[in-house]
């Protein structure tokens, strides 16, 4: 909310010169900005509106956000619309030095002309120029070398803009181009593929995004959303969360804290309704949803009996220690779903038990008109309510998922593990270097080879 | 972190006061080495040892924090027990926890200010002592602790406490819950009491300093379970992450003096009674308004024959505390105390008048502790089957409250601390205490506070009404290291500085020169960025 | 859990002890029917489900039966007559035909058969068989005095609304919530 003020105030300052139409203009590229959420990644926590710097984990290192200011010396002062368009839909800065796809480009691609010209009068004209420069990105070899970008785009990358499907309504095709747009979802909750890059036939069907599992949010109603309501959606993007149902952690807080709960109710609307159009080819026929998981149950069976060793109750007494406090000693939560029930909730109905892992490690943090909803950390944190290492997040972990979850989906402290370093790894770093090193030895080879024959 | 070329500040204790005191130097980038008597603890596993407490043993919150064998703390069972040896006509039973984070694991909460007033007793009212600063002074370290602790209070000046403020309250007060609304209507229409919010460390509507909000545990007391209130606990990782070294079960007891009668070190023994010696340049005890005089006692040597800070002879001396006086009433119109946290309001205008020159001033709180615990037992008591009972059950917790009659009390250097000839586990002499509440607080309570608590409960509606019979303790101890600016009668100067040794601190509620009536822990939190301020200073001087 | 469990096969080499102490795991979270398979308890089995049937009728209300097999081993403790007791209790509820206390209770003579039946219902209502602090516990969230007042009280430690939620009107003391 504070940035917001921030941004608003940025605007009155130089608002009081500006034309009718151009305040119009910046309005709207304001509205796109936060619709695109540009300051998720480059507004850092106590920074400066978009003055960047903030370290984006993913799974091939970190990615530094720039400083996309209108600053003259360390931002975007002097790039032009064209430049400004470039950069937004095709990836390529300024310098003509490529960006890496940790920046949605292929998603803003579907941005019309009209709204990068509204995006690029608000940033240029209302966002206050910081004169910060940001560190550089250092991935690994061979990713550091931009110029491979060039050819994972032209795999990749479709052209700029949005073509109307004409035999869809209007509301429709506004959810679509803001999907594939700005709001950019596919981004997290589509799979990738070996080079990183989404498969567009498993559109929305899942992904891992760091130690966060972004789930399937097709309209199938086993596999994705397909039992939630029109009006479900729009209040799970307006407040973050759905009782009975889910509730947004991690990337998706922070989208509902900056982004969609400012959206206007057409557009969540319209977003609502291209999403509960989307299928599942690889869906199961039948069975029940991630989000009609588990019973109440009581966590206290312990009350009394003494300890043995190995503890037949740890996990319970995890449970009742740690968490009962809040979501209840029948995992019910509060009476007025603040905090929210444990059973039929996807953290832990879902088959993929990352969300569960990483919610009691990092724990959740939303603002939204609601208020202020904070889960504290229980992993190695200052903050953390209580140190829990990996062992006794596995057995917490499995004492939810088989009292009050999917009693099928099992966790080891080794995931627990990977999760705490930011989740699983990508292989891409070490097959591109295994793979310039064998393409570097077999050029040696050649070399030698046609070197001896000429000397014969 | 970087290292620093300053010795680091030696820290005995981990209460709220040393963890204040030392993040106030990890910011100016002194070290800080703390010494803590008693073990660490999970807040998982003090929740669990409340919920798996008998309901009979719930009441009293030592319960969840038994004693380790080296750090003894009174409780009625283990270690502890027969801890303190008692004398005088008015009980000093305290109870504190000698474990990390301190006794704020247990605290209510509350943080009520002092008044310009209450710090003037003596050239106000004729007793008692001034303090050696004006409340003007005091005043910006009681924002600082506010906002250190995260203190919710209100907006409107008239529920302020005193409304004398320079920034407002970080978070807006809490809800009363049904009770509470349903006293302050009865108190204000019948007999014009303000009953206003309490000013109290808990989060109030949203996360503050990444600890959660309050959603109505109603547990403060004996521990909260999830953080929302303050406690000494949540600073100790943040500490440690920001390179301060903590030491847990090092009790210390011994404080070494050199040829100059400066501090040079301070002797701890570990669980194994072990002795290990910690050097330094600038030492703080701040362990307690018990355990502080208790050290200072034991150390006496060949220059300090009275103890160490005691050239003065008040070390252990003016003990005081609030003492109080608990109104059980049973009432024919619900109140349901127990929604909200334990103590959430509060009448405190009764502790302001020139009748101080004559006898002490009084708070009146609802304690708002969930009733249930209080009354089963009773109810079962009545030979009560089936719906009768549930009904029973039922209509005592709704109807029945509390209400506590806190006093202020005037130092007197008779109510003291000595070293018994009773030994603990580690061979270290039991404290013992004589103490008399003194006809100020006796005249206070047949003259005022009694008849206020009559009127109060008459204006309830009170069908029955039961007193406490005796003063018992609030668990607020002030004044064993009382301060002055006269060092023949007192023990630190106004920055907690002992008279006696100038790099030795003693913050904290024994410094403390008057009680007033509120809880005292803000004051000694103050005292503490008071104290932090000077500390550094000299820490940087050196 | 609402349905009862297969008891996990290791458990039969579980000793006399541990099943005494710890009857609890046997049954753990569960509401087990009645007829719990005998040789699960050992002798405490013997009157496991008269003390059920007893504690049914003298506090009519849900009942979890791993309290109850923690309840009956304490009172088991100190009294070799309690097989004797319960069955007394049995019979005169039968004798009034009785399903619920108001019933029967009255018809109860004065002397240890209605102390025990007194301390059955202190059980329940405080998860504890004496006001002191040293007794043991075999309940917290589930003693029945918390239910009395559900509807608008919290069990102490467990939170009871989102952040400055409690706000509420003073609710009657009747009627009773039903549970």
């Amino acid at each position: 909310m504070l940035k917001l003020k921030q941004l608003a105030l940025s605007l009155l300052l130089i608002g009081g010169a500006a034309q009718a139409n151009d305040d119009a203009l910046i309005k709207k590229g304001q509205y796109l900005a936060i619709a695109s959420d540009c300051t998720a990644c480059h507004t850092t926590e106590h920074g400066q509106p978009f003055a960047g710097g903030k370290a984006i984990d993913s799974p091939v290192g970190q990615i530094i956000a720039t400083n996309i200011t209108p600053s003259n010396t360390a931002g975007i002062g002097t790039y032009t619309e064209q430049q400004f368009a470039d950069a937004l839909r095709k990836g390529v800065r300024a310098d003509g030095a490529r960006l890496y796809p940790a920046m949605p480009y292929t998603a803003y691609a579907t941005l019309t002309d009209e709204d990068v010209h509204a995006l690029y009068a608000y940033f240029m004209s209302a966002v206050k120029p910081v004169d910060r420069v940001t560190e550089q990105t250092h991935l690994p070899f061979p990713l550091n070398l931009r110029v491979s970008l060039f050819f994972w785009n032209a795999l990749f990358l479709k052209a700029p803009g949005y073509t109307p499907d004409a035999t869809k309504s209007e509301a429709w095709n506004r959810g679509r181009y803001l999907v594939d747009g700005a709001t950019h979802c596919s981004t997290c909750h589509t799979p990738r593929g070996m080079l990183m890059q989404e498969k567009p036939r498993e559109a929305f069907t899942g992904a891992q995004v760091g130690a966060w599992y972004a789930p399937n949010i097709t309209a199938n109603a086993t596999s994705g959303i397909g039992e939630w309501s029109q009006d479900d959606l729009v209040t799970y993007l307006k407040t973050g969360r759905l009782a009975g149902k889910a509730q947004a952690a991690g990337s998706m807080a922070e989208a509902i804290t900056h982004s969609f709960q400012y959206l206007s109710e057409d557009d969540l609307a319209a977003i609502a309704e291209y999403m509960r159009s989307i299928g599942d080819s690889s869906a199961p026929a039948s069975g029940s949803s991630r989000f009609q998981q588990g019973n109440a149950a009581n966590s206290t069976a312990f009350r009394g009996a003494p300890l043995t060793f190995p503890d037949d109750h740890a996990g319970a007494r995890l449970y009742s220690g740690n968490c009962a406090s809040c979501h209840g000693t029948l995992a019910q939560g509060t009476k007025d779903a603040f905090y929210p029930s444990l059973f039929h909730n996807s953290a832990t109905g879902a088959a993929n038990p990352s969300n569960l892992i990483a919610t009691i490690l990092f724990g959740v943090q939303r603002h939204t008109a609601e208020g202020d909803v904070y889960m504290p950390p229980f992993g190695a944190q200052p903050s953390a309510l209580n140190h829990l290492d990996d062992r006794q997040i596995a057995t917490l972990s499995n004492w939810i998922l088989h009292n009050y979850g999917n009693a099928d989906v099992t966790v080891s402290p080794e995931q627990v593990a990977e999760s705490r370093r930011g989740g699983p790894a990508s292989s891409l770093v070490m097959f591109a270097q295994a793979g310039i090193a064998a393409g570097a030895l077999l050029l040696a080879v050649l070399i030698i080879v046609v070197w001896r024959r000429r000397r014969r | 972190m970087a290292e620093s070329s300053l010795s680091p500040v030696v820290i005995v204790g981990t209460g709220v006061v040393g963890v204040v005191i030392a993040e106030q130097l990890l910011d100016a980038g002194i070290p800080v080495l703390m010494l803590e008597a008693g073990p660490r603890v999970s807040r998982a596993e003090i929740v669990e040892n409340y919920r798996n407490l008998p309901l009979a043993a719930k009441g009293n919150p030592i319960e969840c924090y038994p004693s380790r064998p080296w750090a003894p703390h009174p409780e009625p069972a283990g270690a502890g027990k027969g801890y303190l040896q008692l004398s005088g006509t008015d009980s000093y039973a305290q109870s504190y926890v000698r474990y990390a984070g301190g006794s704020t694991w247990h605290w209510a909460g509350t943080c009520w200010r002092l008044t310009p007033a209450d710090m003037q007793l003596h050239s106000r009212y004729g007793v008692g002592r001034d303090w050696a600063f004006d409340y003007a002074t005091l005043e910006p370290y009681y924002t600082r602790a506010e906002y250190q602790l995260g203190v919710c209070g209100p907006d409107d000046q008239a529920l302020q406490w005193p409304p004398q403020r320079s920034k407002p309250y970080p978070m807006p007060a809490l809800p009363f819950g049904p009770g509470e609304a349903r006293f302050t209507e009865v108190v204000r229409e019948k007999l014009g009491l303000n009953n206003i919010p309490t000013a109290q460390a808990r989060n109030s509507g949203t996360s503050y300093d990444d600890r959660p909000a309050c959603c109505g545990n109603n547990n403060c007391v004996p521990v909260c379970p999830i953080g929302a209130k303050y406690d000494g606990a949540t600073a100790l990782s943040r500490l440690e992450a920001r390179g301060a070294v903590i030491r847990d079960n090092a009790v210390v007891w011994r404080i070494e003096t050199n040829a100059q009668n400066r501090i040079e070190a301070v002797h701890y023994y570990d669980p194994q009674r072990q002795s290990h010696r910690v050097s330094g340049t600038l030492f703080i005890i701040a362990c307690n308004g018990l355990e502080t005089p208790k050290l200072l006692l034991m150390s006496a040597d060949g220059r300090n024959p009275d103890g160490i800070a005691n050239r003065s002879g008040q070390v252990g001396r003016n003990m005081m505390d609030h003492p109080q006086i608990t109104m059980t009433v049973t009432l024919e119109e619900p109140y349901w105390a127990g929604v909200g946290p334990v103590v959430n309001s509060g009448i405190m205008e009764t502790s302001q008048g020139d009748f101080r020159a004559e006898h002490a001033g009084a708070y009146f709180r609802f304690n708002n502790f969930a009733r249930n615990r209080f009354v089963t037992f009773d109810a079962l008591q009545k030979g009560l089957v089936g719906k009768a009972l549930d009904e029973e059950i039922r209509r005592m917790t709704a109807c029945t409250a509390d209400i506590v009659l806190a006093h202020e009390i005037l130092p007197d250097a008779n109510n003291r601390l000595t070293l018994s000839d009773k030994k603990d586990g580690l061979g270290l002499p039991k404290p013992a205490i004589h103490y008399d509440v003194g006809d100020y607080v006796r005249r206070s309570l047949e003259v005022y506070s009694l008849p206020i608590a009559n009127r109060i409960a008459d204006a309830m509606g009170a069908t029955h009404r039961v007193f406490s019979k005796q003063f018992n303790q609030s668990k607020h101890i002030m004044g064993g290291t009382i301060m002055g600016l006269d060092p023949a009668n007192s023990v630190v100067d106004a920055e907690c500085r002992t008279h006696d040794h100038p790099n030795l601190f003693l913050p904290g509620g024994g410094a403390m020169a008057s009680t007033a009536c509120g809880n005292s822990t803000l004051t000694m939190v103050a005292l503490a960025f008071k104290a932090a301020d000077a500390i550094v200073k000299q820490a940087q001087e050196a | 859990m609402s349905t009862s469990r297969d008891l996990p096969a290791g458990h039969v080499h579980l000793s006399r002890r541990q099943v005494l102490l710890s009857g609890a795991a046997m049954v753990a979270g569960g509401l087990v029917s009645a007829a719990l398979p005998r040789w699960a308890f050992a002798d405490s089995s013997l009157h496991f489900i008269p003390f059920m049937q007893v504690s049914r009728l003298l506090v009519n209300h849900e009942l979890d039966d791993a309290v109850g097999a923690r309840m009956l081993a304490l009172l088991q403790v100190d009294d070799p007559q309690l097989g004797q007791k319960l069955s007394q209790l049995l019979a005169i509820a039968r004798s009034q035909q009785a399903t619920v206390v108001e019933a029967f209770f009255p018809a109860i003579p004065a002397g240890p058969v209605q102390a025990l039946a007194y301390r059955i219902i202190f059980g329940w209502y405080t998860g504890s068989l004496t006001a002191t602090r040293s007794a043991k516990s075999v309940a917290f969230e589930q003693a029945l005095t918390w239910r009395t007042t559900q509807d608008i009280l919290t069990i102490p430690s467990y939170g009871i609304s989102g952040p400055n939620q409690w706000q509420r009107a003073n609710v009657p003391v009747l009627p009773v919530p039903q549970f």
